[in-house]
């Protein structure tokens, strides 16, 4: 790991479109060359933070800088960016050959054999009109113009959507492979947490338009575990080490608990208390801590105004989406 | 705290420099012209069944009534359905073609200047295009039919000069007018068309009704007559400026929808 300064920093950052928070004075930092993961639900902000990253949109309000600078309209901070979204739109007419032919117009570190080696990997037929294409073969196209054309910062927004267990182990392989040898920026944002949870070095979570989580995989990784044993052992171990409990399960006298906030003191302390501490996944932790949490436990009027106006956007942008 | 700047970025990835405006312009006439289908087929298509269609009707006609039938045809308008078509295609570029570009991390201003630049190009081919053929027309005696196709008052019958400045004008304009709507349509999508067209429908509405209140119907006759052909064409190059104007500047602030 080099010691460079971050690639994207982002602070206060507020999106809106007219009543629905997007959103909500985010603020993160995404160090250089690593790969970090963009993670939460549908409509958590996730697609709105990397368009107003890429310059695809404009904040509302506060501050996103790509490699100091504002990407809006910035052709020497765009030229640094590949953005392969889920949704993105190809001229009516295009096959995906010409996509590979138009990509290196624009992307100076393109890799052509490269691109050819992806295509045989994901079968992909480069002669069919991009309209025939099954989705996989569509999601595909973005995987390959985003790896091959190695642009210091590449944006994965849903990148795999319809690609079958084989392809999107390819996608995995390829990615990290190229990494090691091109190493750069890369956000990778996806459902999928347990299948990239190896790949990722730094994870993001955002919720209702917030961050809720934002720290080293590793640190993540056993952050979070289940604590077994009886009620009162367990709750007294909890207090003592004022662990945050995610979920609570009980049954007679005993419980299990998914607790966030594990470290080298906690393991000890449970080993010599006689409970049993399991790890859990980093895909657990954040399906708790993104609306599988413990109800009304942490979240106060205004996170309860927030949702619903998060949540009638959602479905007005669903509406819009069926329309299409 | 200081982030990477970009000659410090540009230096780890390969000594690379932000290409020039005008490269990152042409990528996009490029990128226009990529799919040839929608820039060059299906405008080439549209001059052509206008072409036969009229041949055809002329023939039924000349067939019917004889070659006298000619004189009635004198101010013919059937290459001015080629006009409306350009708005057509004006928008089918950019709401094509738009989304793509941005996905290919390029500026909304690059975008609107290549985009631009493809219109100049289309309408200067065209221009040369329709002036050859009114050569032509004329010395097949309009393709043996007495047709007057691309030699009508509207697009010019004087010289060269005349000829190629009328269709480069003219086409140059439609194709303005259209980047207006492309824009719009782009931008506010459905509704960006309805409320453009309705403000467009007033204010043609509101200038006949000045004129008309104003009596100055004679004076717009006059002002046609004291320019002449070429002058009433070259006229036609402001307005196409201030509808690419509006075009772009409405096109600063869209966002790719999905």
């Amino acid at each position: 790991m080099t010691s460079l300064t971050p690639a994207i920093e982002v602070r206060d950052l507020t999106k809106r479109f007219g009543a629905m928070t997007a959103l909500d004075s985010v603020s993160l930092t995404i160090p250089t060359d690593s790969i970090t993961g963009l993670l939460g639900r549908n409509g958590a902000g996730k697609t709105t933070l990397m368009h107003v990253l890429t310059g695809q949109d404009f904040p509302t309000a506060g501050e996103a800088r790509v490699f100091g600078q504002t990407p809006a309209e910035n052709a020497a901070v765009l030229q640094h960016i590949s953005f392969i979204k889920e949704s993105q739109r190809y001229p009516d007419d295009f096959k995906p050959k010409h996509v590979f032919r138009t990509a290196p117009w624009f992307f100076e570190n393109w890799d052509a054999d490269f691109a050819d080696q992806l295509v045989e990997d994901f079968r992909l037929p480069t002669g069919r009109r991009i309209k025939k294409l099954s989705r996989g073969q569509l999601s595909a196209v973005g995987v390959i113009v985003g790896l091959a054309s190695r642009a210091p910062l590449t944006f994965f927004d849903e990148p795999y959507l319809g690609l079958d267990a084989v392809a999107r182990q390819i996608f995995y392989d390829r990615l990290l492979a190229d990494y090691a040898e091109f190493p750069r920026t890369i956000v990778l944002s996806t459902h999928l947490i347990d299948e990239v949870a190896n790949l990722l070095e730094h994870v993001i979570v955002i919720d209702q338009g917030r961050i809720v989580l934002d720290a080293p995989a590793d640190e993540l990784r056993g952050r979070a575990a289940s604590i077994a044993g009886s009620k009162a052992d367990v709750d007294a171990f909890v207090a003592r080490h004022r662990l945050e409990v995610l979920k609570r399960d009980e049954l007679g006298g005993a419980a299990s608990l998914l607790v966030d906030g594990v470290d080298e003191v906690v393991r000890a302390d449970a080993l010599n208390s006689g409970l049993q501490l399991t790890p859990v996944s980093l895909q657990q932790l954040i399906v708790r801590r993104t609306g599988g949490a413990l109800s009304g436990s942490d979240a106060d009027s205004a996170d309860h105004a927030q949702g619903s106006a998060a949540r009638r956007g959602r479905s007005a942008r669903a509406t819009e989406g069926a329309s299409r | 705290m200081t982030a990477v700047s970009i000659t410090e970025l540009g230096t780890r990835v390969g000594g690379s420099r932000t290409p020039s405006a005008f490269a990152r312009i042409w990528r996009i006439v490029r990128l226009h012209y990529a799919n040839r289908v929608s820039t060059i087929i299906a405008p080439l298509g549209a001059a052509a069944a206008i072409f036969a269609v009229y041949l055809i009707v002329q023939a039924i006609v000349v067939h019917e009534v004889g070659p006298s039938a000619k004189h009635g045809e004198q101010y013919s308008t059937s290459l001015v359905y080629f006009l409306p078509y350009q708005v057509v295609f004006a928008v089918q570029a950019m709401n094509l073609t738009f989304p793509f570009a941005l996905g290919m991390s390029s500026t909304r201003r690059d975008f609107s200047l290549g985009t631009w630049l493809v219109f100049v190009i289309q309408s200067a081919f065209f221009s040369v295009l329709f002036t050859v053929l009114s050569y032509l027309e004329q010395w097949t005696h309009g393709w043996g039919l007495g047709a007057q196709i691309f030699q009508t008052f509207i697009y010019g019958r004087g010289e060269v000069g005349q000829r190629l400045l009328t269709f480069f004008a003219g086409i140059l304009l439609f194709q303005c007018i259209g980047s207006v709507f492309g824009a719009a349509f782009v931008r506010w999508r459905a509704n960006g068309l309805m409320v453009l067209s309705c403000t467009v429908m007033v204010l043609a509405l509101g200038a006949a009704v000045l004129i008309t209140f104003t009596n100055s119907w004679a004076a717009v006759g006059r002002w046609f007559v004291s320019v002449g052909p070429s002058g009433f064409a070259a006229w036609l190059l402001l307005p196409a400026a201030v509808f690419a104007v509006i075009g772009h500047l409405a096109l600063r602030r869209a966002t790719p929808k999905s």
